[in-house]
């Protein structure tokens, strides 16, 4: 186990074409980080880099106390479990899971025994006499994942390890995995595109976007806290609703007018900060689904009003999702089942506006986010 | 006539057989039968069959010293070809799996053997390999006269055939290196595999099945080598190139004892299936996966 140190890597795979820049971050011992993005972000680009499967541009990489940039992947000391599990298709799942071990030389009878302690672990036993080809993905999912745990490297690495899941075994394996991390303590990093993923199983998230880190927060910061309007949106599902529109004075405070001329108040807080300093500048109001109602809920809540028409309501059960099709655009509120409303009838929905977010219309950075730090 | 269309109808399937059939039975059943019919005859000058004589060509054979040395050095050769061509293909696939500039100009270079035909190719080594005049001799300074020499006329033919059939070999090898899940060497890079490793465990094993077939069609292949012993050795110095198709067709085409050729052939034709029906049996357990 070691702490994981990046200190400005880039990437560049075609002449001035950043794949990864800038890229630092210190993963601390023991932690479970997930890079999370957009594909094409840079995310398996980084992991590889760390894992030695691609060379460094630029930039230094610390595992532990040794500069990594030019070590070869098997003296990193690291595993990594791939998306398609990278199986030895002609050896046996146990021949599989002992390879790492048998050419690095380790007693046969250490091997045996750590292979069984690990496939004990996962539940794997029965099929240590199994071809891969003989496997269901989620057997396969195990294979891999064994085979990373049982060398007990510094850190393991995890590209989409799940994604080639149906939905059920991917919620149950997710399940698994956050198990296994307490149970170990590994250092782990994660990549995943799926949100639900990153939510549930990281200590951190690293919010990448073409080749970018956008915000490293954990999990509930990044909900809570978005430092822009890409993260706000990358984060949370469904997303949030972005609002185009400006500031302006209203009687003592301000209000928020938006391109259609909907009007919604603004707390003393908040007018403070965006009245006068964005008077005439571009700005964006975002709201969550689930700070929207069909009727105040609070009487010491402050309140915007949207009117719309109804497009869909999904009942998903316990919960609804309303979508809302209004002069500002689309719009989806998570509601309570019973909210009464129907397809194609107007609808008012109220906005909660202590959660409401604020950007700047043309950095699209989150206004608040300094204020609310240092609060 | 009712029941005469239905009748029709059931044997129209077998219609469709017959071009297949006719060609097959043209180039390939008749001349099988007429050849098992003439290796129990004496012929005249033209291949007619004129005497019966029962089973003595084969006798003739198996009492001839001439035969078994053929025998001998067709082994040999095979094997020195088939191991040597393998190795080539496979060494060249290898090298090409990756890419790097110029890797269609390398490609087509290690499969054009497959394009040239055995005689042309014999013609270069001939004059390659001329005592005096050869660029082999003159670049490594050495006197030896490679086609004259029964020490080195066998190796020569074999090593130029192993070249030969190089080709096809790196079109499958190549096949087959494309099959293999490139991820799989990207995991055993991070559990520390050096390229050795990696060669053996992960690349031999992951060939396995077409390593079997690329063998049966080398050693048939290799068997029925004719064109380079023709033009580079025509069987010498004395029998030591006699390869036992070259045996054939001298013995057709010059002594005119076309019943001990056919007789030949026969046996060419068992030693060969009988090697293919054991590899075979083999294959059920050597191949992996």
């Amino acid at each position: 186990m070691a702490e994981i140190v990046l200190k400005d890597v880039c990437k560049v795979f075609e002449k001035d074409q950043y794949a990864v820049s800038n890229f630092s971050l210190r993963i601390r011992d023991g932690e479970f980080v997930v890079f999370v993005g957009p594909s094409g972000c840079g995310k398996s680009t980084t992991l590889r880099m760390i894992a030695g499967l691609e060379d460094i541009t630029s930039g230094e990489l610390w595992i532990g106390d040794e500069l990594c940039n030019y070590a070869e992947p098997g003296e990193r000391d690291l595993s990594m479990v791939f998306q398609n599990y990278a199986l030895y298709p002609q050896m046996s799942v146990y021949d599989n899971m002992a390879f790492s071990l048998s050419i690095r030389k380790v007693p046969k009878k250490e091997i045996r025994q750590r292979v069984e302690q690990a496939a004990d672990m996962l539940g794997i036993t029965n099929l240590l006499n199994r071809r891969p080809a003989a496997l269901s993905g989620g057997q396969k999912q195990r294979v891999a994942i064994g085979s990373a745990i049982l060398r007990k490297p510094k850190a393991f690495l995890m590209d989409e390890p799940l994604s080639n899941l149906d939905a059920k075994l991917r919620t149950h394996m997710r399940v698994e995995l956050a198990a296994l991390h307490h149970k170990l303590g590994t250092t782990t990093i994660y990549v995943t595109h799926d949100q639900t993923e990153a939510m549930t199983l990281a200590d951190r998230i690293v919010v990448m976007r073409a080749g970018y880190i956008q915000q490293v927060a954990t999990p509930v910061d990044l909900y809570n806290r978005p430092t822009n309007m890409f993260v706000a949106g990358f984060i949370g599902s469904p997303a949030m609703n972005f609002l185009k529109g400006k500031v302006r004075r209203a009687g003592d405070g301000a209000a928020f007018l938006t391109e259609a001329g909907q009007i919604f108040p603004l707390t003393a807080g908040q007018a403070k900060v965006l009245w006068p300093q964005y008077d005439n500048r571009a700005l964006v109001l975002g709201i969550r689904p689930e700070d929207l109602y069909t009727a105040p809920a609070r009487s010491d809540r402050l309140y915007g009003q949207m009117r719309g028409t109804v497009t869909a309501c999904e009942g998903l059960g316990h919960e609804a999702i309303l979508h809302l099709e209004t002069e500002d655009g689309e719009f989806a509120a998570r509601v309570e089942p019973h909210h009464g409303a129907r397809e194609d009838t107007p609808a008012t929905l109220y906005l909660d506006m202590e959660n409401a977010h604020f950007f700047d219309g043309e950095t699209e950075q989150n206004i608040f986010y300094q204020w609310r730090n240092e609060a | 006539m009712k029941a005469f269309a239905e009748k029709l109808r059931g044997a129209s399937p077998y219609a469709y057989l017959i071009p297949c059939f006719a060609i097959f039975a043209m180039f390939l059943f008749y001349p099988f039968v007429k050849t098992i019919y003439l290796s129990f005859f004496l012929t005249d000058k033209l291949g007619r069959a004129k005497i019966f004589v029962g089973a003595e060509n084969y006798t003739d054979l198996l009492t001839s010293e001439s035969f078994y040395n053929s025998i001998l050095v067709t082994l040999i050769f095979v094997v020195i070809v088939v191991i040597g061509s393998m190795l080539l293909g496979l060494v060249a696939a290898v090298l090409c799996s990756r890419t790097f500039p110029g890797i269609r100009a390398f490609s087509t270079a290690y499969a054009l053997p497959m394009a040239i035909a055995s005689s042309g190719a014999a013609m270069i080594f001939k004059v390659i390999l001329n005592p005096t005049i050869g660029l082999f001799n003159k670049i490594t300074g050495l006197d030896i006269n490679w086609i004259s020499d029964p020490r080195y006329a066998l190796i020569c033919v074999a090593v130029l055939t192993a070249w030969l059939n190089s080709g096809i070999n790196f079109l499958y090898f190549s096949a087959g290196l494309g099959n293999i899940d490139e991820s799989i060497y990207e995991r055993a890079s991070v559990d520390g595999a050096n390229g050795f490793q990696k060669f053996f465990r992960l690349t031999l094993p992951g060939l396995s099945p077409i390593m079997f077939y690329t063998l049966v069609v080398n050693i048939i292949q290799a068997f029925q080598s004719f064109g380079q012993v023709k033009i580079l050795t025509q069987g010498g110095p004395g029998e030591s190139t006699n390869l036992i198709v070259y045996s054939i067709y001298r013995d057709a085409f010059f002594n005119y004892k076309f019943g001990s050729a056919a007789a030949q052939s026969v046996i060419l034709f068992l030693i060969i299936m009988a090697l293919t029906l054991v590899m075979f049996k083999i294959e059920k357990k050597g191949v992996k996966y």
